[in-house]
């Protein structure tokens, strides 16, 4: 019995350190093999592999080259890899996804951290996802992470970081600066929520 | 009961596709008038009017809708009409649908004179493919139809691209049924429709069949149905046919024409007969309660959350013949919508809570960012939105 659990096991590595997704059969062999690659690197760091998968996919449907596929994807891991050292081991999948989108933008790892603690009704990925849309709305990367850091203190809820992310939306599609527009929305919710 | 058919012009106006359900509070009415089956032994025209009020919110719908008509009466083979007002039509509906602990959940409850009817319908969604159960309870105080209603069923429903395939068996009937959805064209049949209902306490049994086209507009609706009876001891005319349009004439109001024949029902002795009716359809708070923008100058990508991980994406785009999406969550695999006719395009898709990215084209032009989404690079030379589905 305990061989055939061994057997199971050294199996079940083996596969796993040549498994590749059945949707990468369209890349050209080079480009599979070195995807696959940096996803069984990912795999075995505890990072989420899908995100790279679709990476691959996306470059793929949008005519990409190989090389292309390859160094998007190998960015991405980069990123994850990163998002895991900022957010430590118990960051979720979604988490890790969202702190590599809020690198992706700019936002420095220390700024992220401070977003990291503990707020009732707010989830960490969507303060990351309404940073990160915040930059690319044009808000200074400073000044993004500081007013979302200003919501964390009072402890607004989920929806507050949606309505800020969709009223500086509509502020900037109006005509205005998309920095004063984020601290006066700020400003507005923190007034309403007694912060 | 037989005066529950006085609103049924009316009623297949108002059963055109429904508008875009977005979390929003919708009031409307319509007033209208039109020649319509009232009595197994009259036919007259009728003042219709049909309040509802749309309240849709993230995981749940809720409609609360009468319709009242007042009848000039007009007995057959007279020479004389005998007319008058009278409340000749109340009916009532309360329907639900819904989440409950994750799957869609339906209930019903409705009355019309001498008859009331209880319906809840479960269906539980894997993917594409779904399984329902409904149990049907009620009954008849007046007409041949009277006695006791007990119905319990079962079938399954599956999405394969734009054709939706159902099977359906209850204890009085066995259906099959296809739907095709290609942007603004709907084809919705029912190929086999055994049905068995009682005359007098008798049973007997026949074969119904029908067919549904739909085509929609910026602006504009309209259905065409055709349908028959097969095997029918009791049918005296074995085919009918309806057409319904809709039309917008100005904000907030609409113009709802109907016209053809209505269905026999030998059952209730009512033979196949013209209708026709014409209504307007009052909507003044669409746009102003709506959570969307009016306009697609304004207006922004939306994804609802409707049963479990099942999201309606919402694309904005008026003139686009073709509107298509590819994310994170299709593979980045194109995938069509259906025009909702209001300027709005949807499909409901299978997505998980997540972070994701999405591009959108028209008309099979270039990839593009949907609008309201974060732009951001896509390390391909191009551009993709972001956005988190909670």
């Amino acid at each position: 019995m305990k061989s055939l659990v061994l057997v199971l096991a050294f199996a079940s590595l083996a596969t796993g350190a040549h498994a590749q997704d059945a949707r990468l059969a369209r890349l050209p062999a080079d480009a599979r093999n070195a995807v696959g690659e940096v996803i069984d690197s990912a795999r075995v760091a505890g990072l989420p592999h899908e995100p790279l998968v679709q990476k691959a996919l996306e470059g793929l449907s949008k005519g990409a080259d190989g090389a292309r596929i390859v160094g998007a994807v190998q960015r991405l891991a980069d990123r994850l890899r990163m998002a895991r050292a900022t957010l430590g081991d118990g960051a979720s999948e979604t988490e890790l996804v969202s702190a590599a989108a809020a690198l992706y933008a700019g936002v420095e790892p220390d700024a992220i951290r401070r977003l990291t603690r503990p707020s009732p009704g707010a989830s960490l990925a969507l303060r990351l996802v309404v940073l990160a849309d915040l930059i690319y709305l044009g808000v200074a990367h400073d000044t993004a992470a500081a007013r979302i850091n200003d919501l964390v203190t009072a402890g607004v809820r989920d929806e507050d970081y949606v309505t800020l992310r969709d009223r500086v939306r509509d502020d900037v599609r109006g005509g205005a600066e998309p920095g004063p527009a984020t601290t006066l929305r700020v400003r507005a919710l923190l007034t309403r929520s007694g912060g | 009961m037989a005066r529950s058919l006085a609103a049924c012009a009316f009623a297949a106006l108002m059963c055109l596709p429904p508008a875009l359900t977005a979390q929003t509070l919708r009031p409307s009415v319509s007033l209208g008038s039109g020649l319509v089956p009232v009595d197994p032994a009259a036919s007259g025209g009728a003042l219709l009017l049909a309040p509802r009020l749309d309240l849709v919110t993230r995981s749940i719908a809720f409609r609360a809708e009468g319709r009242f008509a007042w009848t000039a009466l007009t007995a057959a083979g007279a020479d004389v009409a005998v007319s008058a007002v009278i409340p000749g039509l109340h009916t009532g509906r309360f329907r639900f649908s819904g989440d409950v602990a994750g799957h869609a959940t339906r209930f019903a409850l409705g009355g019309a004179h001498g008859r009331a009817l209880a319906t809840g319908r479960a269906e539980f969604w894997s993917g594409d493919a779904s399984a329902f159960a409904m149990l049907a309870a009620g009954g008849a105080s007046n007409g041949p139809s009277s006695g006791a209603l007990l119905r319990a069923g079962a079938g399954a429903r599956s999405r394969r691209g734009r054709a939706t395939f159902e099977l359906a068996i209850t204890s009085t009937r066995y259906a099959a049924g296809l739907a095709l959805g290609a942007e603004s064209t709907v084809i919705d049949t029912t190929f086999v429709n055994r049905q068995r209902r009682l005359l007098e306490g008798a049973a007997f049994e026949y074969t119904q069949a029908d067919v549904r086209f739909g085509w929609r507009g910026p602006d504009w609706r309209l259905a065409i149905e055709a349908g028959g009876r097969l095997d029918d001891a009791l049918h005296s005319r074995g085919a009918w046919a309806q057409a319904h349009a809709q039309k917008r004439i100005a904000a907030g109001i609409d113009v709802l024409a109907s016209g053809g024949w209505a269905p026999s029902l030998p059952e209730l002795r009512l033979e196949s007969r013209p209708i026709a009716s014409i209504s307007l359809r009052f909507a003044p708070a669409r746009e102003a309660a709506s959570a969307r923008p009016a306009t697609n100058d304004d207006a922004v990508t939306h994804v609802l959350s409707l049963r479990g991980n099942t999201r309606r994406i919402l694309i904005p785009h008026t003139g686009a013949h073709r509107v298509e999406i590819m994310a994170d969550f299709t593979d980045w695999k194109a995938v069509g919508l259906r025009n909702n006719g209001d300027g709005w395009w949807t499909v409901e898709l299978n997505i998980a809570p997540g972070h994701y990215n999405m591009n959108v084209r028209f008309d099979g032009g270039p990839w593009r960012v949907p609008a309201g989404l974060a732009p951001i690079r896509d390390d391909f030379d191009g551009w993709t939105g972001a956005i988190f589905i909670e």
